[in-house]
């Protein structure tokens, strides 16, 4: 399947917002229709190499990218890359072409299984918010200190499966979270009802 | 107001009033206040009645820990006025009278109470047969205590997790130098205590002549805590319950706090006992635990004179708090023949009267019954038995130290075992699992200091076990005795009461066991003792002590009975609270609601069943099916299971797995794939497409594809076949365009593809593009007309339902529901795997031996399949007939042998049936007895009312045997 042929425009979300209120923190983003690409296989670590990509040293760790990508490491053979901004595509296009041919490395669906969703705060005022947040829907401690910057927890949050990573930017921390796209309405209110009595308005 | 200056009254706001009314009557309270610390401070000391004989009731420990304070709520019954916070503007009523609280007309029962004795229920109204029903309703409507509301509006509640390294239960001198010893070790702490301030008894009990160490130690142990960053606290929050691995259901106001705890601390403290006398249960008669915190945390001062009942030193140290803030003491009854000569001496500086060796025997109500007015104290002249003639000495306030009961109940949920010390006349916990810990009092440490040092010593224990320390935890030893061994005085008049709650009196259990329920558990289940809303908090010991004595066995013997979650009384909202629900949308589902669909469950998906309101259900059917099979069509099928197997070995893998044949299956052509486990059953279907030698497209039903991935990632951990195998049901959008027009909507959206007869034949597969996007085609025929399933990454299903219906517009283009496609695939004959087959279905029963390939050598069930076909057969799925104004069989329906016979066997069921206007008749498939299949026999269904009606065994399929509508060319 040849994804680059389509016009970014037209791919359209399950969630119809984009953003929870942007002047509120934390909020939750909507990034499902951003560009990300999936390898898996005996050879993909090898193929992530090859193209400049910093691959996780294990699995569930993250690393990011120079261009500012995440590149997730979900098991031995499998990474996913992540762009974390509307039109962030190079990297992920770079991978999808160099998957084309390789021996022994799959392409995988994520763009169209997953959505992908940030709960996002302000660093300057969410203290434990965020984890707080999570913690009203996933068993699994995401405090920073047991669950640090570039850590990834493949669980199940509000009952349905997800793949959640802790990042952070100069300015803002954020839990990336990729969970089937056929629920994605369903977490998203899910989220919002959790994070609903940490909204402030900044 | 009632109210003494500070610092009495920790937890009332003083410049900030509050107004509430009781009973109708308006009254003034403070900020902080309970609504019995607020009835109290207005000298209402009436506010409840009791179960059984509706005597007046008054607050017993002012810690929500009986059921003396249950009042009513406009929309809440049964809520602890001790616990309760007041807010401004709140209605109380009582509950459970019979006319008013002040003059309750079923207080007439206590005089009949000598007719009513344990078991009177069971005994008196189960013969002669049916007379309990003559009496339920009257008992009934006698029974229960508050009412609920039926318009009440459910409230938001939700769960939520918390990690911690160590959980403290309790914070009490224990609790805080526990959570303190912890957090300093480097460990984070969760600090849980059921009161609005952090210190447990020490924000109210006295443990000293001077009065000075609570407060001392309070202070100190408190602000280190609160300024600790490891311990997180919570407090109003009670843990409820304790299950396997420290899993720890915490409940704070609206919320469930699920709590999983490396190691836990139970610094739970114990339940100050009750002395069993006649009229113990009067208002005016506390604990005197009660009596300090009515002072300590509302400032209320409890009566104008005392007497103090008491087994311990605990009672001399009330006695002297109540001095303190001015209550005469008229005398202070000690049960014991000995006596600590500091607390002697300190008492007489104030002057108070000491009696040793005695109790009282019985306590006096005023004129009107509602309050303590004086007691006659007894000298003890042996266990339980008194002297013949007594004191009467004068009081309003009576106050109890019998000793105590460790709060064991989380610690005996979590295996922990009760040994009665006769020495000490009191209950020790032992056998507790690993991890989990226990300091304080309901350790059975009273010394103040001794208890701080309890705690610190269970924090160690934990921080050696999380590898954080390795120091030697010396167990703690306390000698101070609490317990007085039998404060239990039974009175030839009875009304003394063992168990508030359900008025039991010591005889009540004693005649428990001479009718033979000589188990305490039996006991618990005859009398109802510790069964109600107090939970055996203060029966359970004296319970235990008689029936020991009355079946000549000790008090480790007899036990207590089980307790069990929840610990205080939980909402059901509590565990319902915010439950997940999760469902699945198609990327089209905003599309189907603005097309008015209903929409229906399938499995966790929503589907449109239809196009239009529910009552116009059947009518909608039969529209779109007609539309189908004149014009054109679109169903989204988005739900069906999708799975990629890709590599050198996928057509192998594929192979191994289904019936068919699939090693030589061409490229750009489907195949119909069916599954059976390893007995042979049939358990999904589905469509391979091969879209290039190393790669299948495999679809699977909406409802199976989980269990098919799942069952060939197991396989291929055994096969190890270089295949990559990935469930992408979600990644792909799909819908099916079907009817004669189909291929002109197609031709219109798709310019890469040529959909000739001859090029893109029935069962073949394409690649291609709609809208840019890129699609898989597949040619089906499901509903029986030409089709094209187009299979499109999800992100743009919704841009191809747009361009379809765009397209398909000038041939009229319109949406069909899931329940229209069920009807369109039966006229067709196709079977649903999971609806047209059940756990025992073979494929030779569903007429699938065509499937199978009998020339490669194996496949997932073959041996099975083998065996069960070659077995006689005793059932088929027919397809069956009915005329059209037949009643119409449903789902489920049994299908029974021929004959007149009234018990004829069922032979079998109908799995699927609805009317068709197509074929004009009621058509379906069913289950028949082998010996019913032929076409042209008739079989009997037994459909709704017990009616039977005699179906016609039909070909299927029921339209277009030929297939000409499928496979047309233009």
């Amino acid at each position: 399947m040849i994804e680059q042929m389509v016009n970014f425009e037209v791919r359209r979300s399950l969630i119809q917002a984009m953003e929870t209120d942007s002047d509120r923190s934390p909020s939750l983003i909507n990034q499902t229709v951003f560009e990300r690409a999936g390898v898996r296989g005996p050879n993909s670590l090898a193929l992530l190499e090859s193209i400049g990509l910093p691959v996780p040293a294990k699995p569930n760790t993250a690393t990011v990218t120079e261009t500012g990508e995440l590149l997730l490491r979900l098991s031995n053979t499998e990474c996913w890359l992540l762009s974390l901004r509307a039109g962030m595509n190079e990297k992920v296009n770079l991978l999808r072409e160099a998957v084309q041919n390789a021996e022994g490395v799959y392409s995988l669906y994520c763009q169209y299984s997953h959505a992908q969703l940030s709960l996002t705060g302000e660093l300057s005022l969410t203290g434990n918010n965020l984890s707080a947040i999570m913690a009203k829907v996933c068993g699994v401690d995401l405090r920073e200190n047991a669950f640090p910057t570039g850590s990834i927890a493949q669980t199940s949050i509000a009952r349905v499966n997800a793949i959640v990573v802790r990042h952070q930017s100069e300015e803002q921390e954020q839990f990336v979270i990729l969970s089937d796209i056929t629920t994605s309405e369903y977490l998203w209110e899910a989220l919002l009802d959790a994070m609903a009595e940490f909204q402030e308005s900044y | 107001m009632n109210r003494l200056p500070e610092p009495m009254g920790l937890l009332i706001d003083r410049e900030s009033p509050i107004s509430f009314s009781f009973e109708g009557t308006a009254y003034q309270a403070l900020k902080g206040d309970t609504i019995a610390s607020a009835l109290l401070a207005n000298n209402q000391w009436l506010m409840s009645r009791s179960f059984k004989y509706h005597r007046p009731r008054g607050p017993l420990t002012m810690a929500g820990q009986d059921a003396n304070t249950l009042v009513q709520l406009p929309s809440e019954p049964n809520v602890l006025a001790d616990r309760y916070l007041l807010d401004n503007g709140l209605e109380v009523t009582g509950q459970n009278y019979n006319g008013s609280l002040e003059k309750d007309k079923d207080a007439r029962l206590g005089y009949a109470g000598r007719f009513m004795p344990v078991g009177f229920y069971y005994r008196a109204f189960y013969k002669p047969m049916g007379v309990w029903d003559k009496w339920e309703p009257t008992i009934r409507k006698k029974a229960g205590l508050g009412i609920a509301d039926l318009t009440f509006q459910p409230t938001y509640h939700d769960k939520a997790y918390l990690f911690h390294d160590v959980v403290v239960i309790g914070a009490g001198p224990a609790g805080l130098s526990a959570a303190l010893k912890a957090a300093n070790g480097g460990a984070s702490v969760l600090l849980v205590d059921e009161n609005p301030i952090l210190g447990g008894a020490l924000t109210y009990h006295r443990f000293d002549v001077e009065g000075k160490q609570a407060d001392e130690w309070r202070l100190k142990l408190v602000a280190e805590v609160e300024a600790h960053d490891k311990i997180q606290v919570l407090l109003n929050a009670t843990c409820n319950g304790w299950f396997s691995d420290n899993y720890l259901p915490i409940i704070q106001g609206n919320r469930m706090y699920k709590a999983r705890a490396k190691q836990c601390i139970v610094a739970s403290g114990a339940f100050e006992q009750h002395v069993v006398f006649r009229h113990n249960d009067l208002p005016g008669v506390v604990m005197s635990s009660a009596a300090l915190r009515m002072m300590k945390w509302y400032g209320i001062k409890p009566g104008v004179q005392a007497v103090i009942l008491t087994g311990n030193n605990d009672g001399y140290l009330a006695a002297l708090e109540l001095a303190g803030q001015g209550v005469i003491i008229g005398a202070v009854v000690d049960m014991r023949n000995e006596v600590c000569t500091q607390l002697k001496f300190a008492l007489e500086e104030f002057g108070i009267k000491i009696y040793q060796s005695a109790t009282v025997y019985e306590a006096l109500p005023s004129a009107n019954k509602k309050h303590i007015e004086s007691v006659k104290i007894h000298a003890i002249t042996a266990k339980g038995e008194v002297s013949e003639f007594g004191e009467e000495i004068p009081c309003d306030l009576l106050c109890m130290s019998a000793g105590y009961m460790p709060a064991y109940q989380l610690l005996c949920q979590a295996g922990g075992k009760l040994d009665y010390d006769d020495q000490s006349a009191r209950f020790d916990i032992t056998n507790l699992p690993a991890n989990l810990h226990i300091a304080g009092s309901v350790n059975g440490v009273n010394d103040l200091e001794k208890v701080i040092k309890d705690g610190e010593m269970a924090a160690q224990r934990c921080l050696n076990a999380l590898g954080l320390a390795n120091e030697v935890a010396e167990p703690i030893v306390c000698s101070l005795k609490t317990n007085f061994d039998w404060p239990i005085f039974k009175h030839p008049k009875g009304k003394e009461f063992v168990d508030f709650d359900e008025d039991l009196q010591a005889k009540d259990i004693v005649n428990a066991t001479r009718l033979g329920y000589r188990d305490i558990q039996l006991v618990k289940r005859f009398s109802t003792v510790g069964m109600g809303p107090s939970q055996g908090r203060h029966s359970a010991l004296p319970t235990a002590r008689l029936v020991a004595e009355a079946t000549n066995r000790t008090v480790t013997e007899t036990g207590v009975t089980t307790a069990r979650p929840p610990f205080v009384p939980e909402k059901l909202a509590h565990v319902a609270g915010r439950i997940f629900s999760p469902y699945r949308r198609t990327p089209m589902h905003h599309r189907h609601i603005e097309l008015g669909a209903k929409m229906i469950p399938a499995g966790i998906w929503r589907r449109p069943a239809f196009y239009g309101p529910q009552e116009q259900r059947d009518e909608c059917i039969q529209a779109e099916s007609r539309h189908v099979r004149s014009k054109v069509g679109l169903i989204d099928v988005s739900t069906l299971g999708g799975i990629e197997v890709r590599g050198p070995d996928a057509a192998e893998f594929i192979n191994r797995l289904y019936t068919f044949a699939f090693l030589q299956q061409p490229v750009g052509k489907t195949r119909y794939a069916v599954m059976v486990n390893e007995q042979g059953v049939v358990i999904d279907d589905g469509v391979a497409c091969r879209l290039e030698e190393d790669h299948f497209y495999v679809t699977a039903t909406t409802t199976g594809v989980d269990a098919v991935y799942r069952s060939m990632t197991k396989w291929n951990a055994q096969w190890r076949l270089s295949v990559d195998i990935a469930n992408v049901t979600s990644a792909f959008a799909a819908v099916n365009v079907a009817g004669p027009l189909s291929r002109k909507v197609m031709e219109k959206v798709c310019s890469d593809v040529d959909f000739s007869q001859e090029a893109f034949p029935y069962l073949a597969c394409r690649t291609g593009s709609i809208g840019g996007a890129p699609v898989r085609l597949l040619r089906v025929g499901f509903v029986g007309e030409l089709g094209y399933e187009i299979h499109i990454p999800s992100l743009y299903g919704e841009m191809l339902w747009d361009l379809l219906m765009e397209a398909g517009a000038e041939f009229d283009i319109k949406p069909f529901g899931v329940e229209t496609q069920r009807l369109l695939r039966l006229e067709k004959g196709h079977i649903i795997i999971g609806q047209d087959t059940d756990g025992m279905s073979h494929p030779g029963e569903v007429s699938l031996e065509w499937a199978i390939s009998r020339k490669k050598p194996f496949y997932v069930g073959s041996r099975s399949v083998d065996i069960v076909m070659a077995r006689p057969q005793t059932r088929k799925l027919v397809g069956f007939k009915l005329p059209k104004g037949s009643p119409k069989p449903k789902e489920g329906h049994l299908v029974l042998a021929n004959g007149n016979k009234a018990d004829r066997d069922i032979r079998g069921n109908i799995t699927s049936c609805e009317f068709s206007a197509t074929m004009d008749a009621i058509i379906g498939m069913a289950y028949v007895g082998i010996e019913q299949k032929e076409i042209g026999s008739r079989f009997p269904i037994r459909v709704d009312g017990g009616i039977e009606v005699l179906a016609e065994v039909v070909p299927l399929p029921f339209y277009d045997p030929e297939n000409t509508r499928q496979e047309m060319s233009v």
